[in-house]
């Protein structure tokens, strides 16, 4: 191909619209070509920019619960991670300080209140402890290159009060033997009852935990598993009493292999 | 000086994201762009699935910070290709095919809302005049050239894949994404230099000139 016809692929490379068969031999040629560089740059700064003009005309509004849900996961990392560097921007910096003030108020005051503030201490960092470890477990699982990515689907019409439908996703990895699972958007249960996992494989069924939603409509839950890369037929989130023992109530999301 | 004058810029923000974690950075970062990506997800997807899409992509921004290098373009330039990569990968890793109702959506978007000429000082104060320039340019773009750029850009097609749904030879869709990127390039290079682009002829556009 000669490089008059090799400039004109450059508009649909950069679209990402080129067959195969062209890509590789313009990928060649682009190593090599400075003026095909700089236009592609051109175009790429163009084409970022399509989403941001079409959202400024469009009527959409991202759904707040979703924000909410990233800062607090990013929190908890931050959390999580002790090697990092003290940044002013750390949002529970000044309440850390705060409680380390206040703690040293107690402790200069009575034996009993220092026993009791170590006490509620020790308890708060158990339950930290216990939220960092499960948001570890959680990137690990999702953000691995080899997962497997089941989706729930809405089974019902119950929502939450003007949003769409819920929805859920249950990941695996091959190498580990955790089975993560959330959901979004998922309605309040009814008083008394819980949204349940069950996993189905070969007609037996295995409660996997329970999925609490916040207030967010945002659930999630890690489920250890006795082998690692859990495979199942079915997923199924059921809205029923805490302590059932079979997945029958109502049907809110599920998965089939068959499906 | 404006309020978006006093805020930092979007390199400044991601790398205060990669160096120090910052929360509040991250913050800005989702404000700025959370639209953008939700719409593409929208678009490319379904609403459905845009909202877990959004924080994946946005999730993706917090893991792969550090990976930003200024040097090689624009913050947007880069985020919104990985936003609009990792979609394509989702669609292709559940290898579904692209959807015509979401397409039809961007189109609407485009053609529905009146052309008065005159866009009200509440349409522009606070829009970036860049991205009313784009926008005016793919309304200006002849239907069948914006369809494809369309189909390839928000449904992720080939262009053989374009000229197969819509029963076209491959030349002919090569030609119409040419041309509609290639003006869309112009319109952008008029309008931020219109000294040194005079307008070029149709004939302009059947060869190829990158001077």
């Amino acid at each position: 191909m000669i490089d008059h016809d090799m400039h004109q692929q450059l508009e649909a490379y950069a679209l990402g619209a080129l067959d195969e068969a062209d890509l590789v031999e313009f990928e060649a040629h682009l190593a090599d070509c400075e003026t095909c560089q700089v236009v592609l740059a051109e175009y790429q700064v163009l084409l970022a920019k399509i989403p941001v003009t079409l959202a400024e005309k469009a009527d959409i509004e991202v759904p707040a619960y979703i924000k909410a849900n990233l800062l607090t996961a990013i929190v908890q990392s931050n959390t999580a991670s002790n090697s990092r560097p003290f940044t002013p921007d750390r949002v529970y910096s000044r309440w850390i300080r705060l409680g380390f003030a206040a703690a040293l108020i107690l402790l200069m005051g009575a034996v009993f209140w220092i026993f009791r503030l170590q006490t509620a201490l020790a308890e708060e960092q158990e339950l930290n402890d216990q939220l960092t470890h499960e948001t570890e477990l959680i990137f690990e699982v999702v953000d691995a290159d080899e997962k497997t990515r089941l989706f729930l689907s809405p089974q019902t019409d119950k929502t939450r009060p003007g949003e769409a439908p819920p929805y859920g996703k249950v990941f695996v990895r091959p190498d580990m033997p955790y089975v993560v699972a959330m959901g979004g958007r998922l309605p309040e249960p009814a008083e008394g009852e819980v949204y349940s996992l069950w996993l189905v494989k070969d007609g037996e069924t295995v409660k996997a935990g329970e999925l609490a939603v916040n207030e967010m409509g945002f659930a999630s839950l890690i489920y250890e598993a006795d082998q690692n890369g859990l495979s199942f037929d079915r997923a199924l989130v059921i809205e029923q009493e805490p302590e059932a023992t079979t997945p029958d109530g109502d049907l809110l999301l599920g998965y089939s292999s068959g499906s | 000086m404006s309020t978006q004058d006093l805020q930092p810029n979007d390199e400044t923000l991601v790398h205060r994201v990669a160096q120090h974690h910052s929360v509040e950075a991250f913050e800005l970062l989702y404000d700025r762009y959370s639209r953008a990506v939700y719409l593409l997800a929208m678009y490319m997807i379904n609403s459905q699935e845009a909202e877990e899409m959004v924080q994946d992509i946005f999730m993706l921004l917090w893991n792969k910070a550090g990976q930003f290098d200024s040097s090689r373009g624009s913050f947007a330039a880069w985020f919104l290709t990985i936003a609009r990569n990792h979609i394509r990968a989702e669609l292709k890793q559940q290898n579904r095919h692209w959807q015509k109702i979401e397409l039809d959506a961007v189109e609407q978007l485009l053609t529905n809302i009146p052309d008065d000429g005159q866009p009200s000082v509440e349409d522009r104060v606070g829009q970036d005049e860049q991205n009313a320039q784009l926008y005016d340019a793919l309304r200006s773009l002849p239907p069948e050239q914006r369809r494809a750029l369309i189909m390839a850009y928000f449904g992720g097609l080939s262009q053989s894949s374009i000229a197969s749904e819509l029963d076209l030879p491959v030349g002919t869709v090569k030609k119409r994404i040419y041309l509609a990127m290639k003006k869309l390039r112009e319109f952008f290079s008029n309008e931020e230099q219109p000294d040194d682009n005079p307008v070029e002829t149709e004939q302009s556009e059947k060869h190829y000139d990158r001077s």
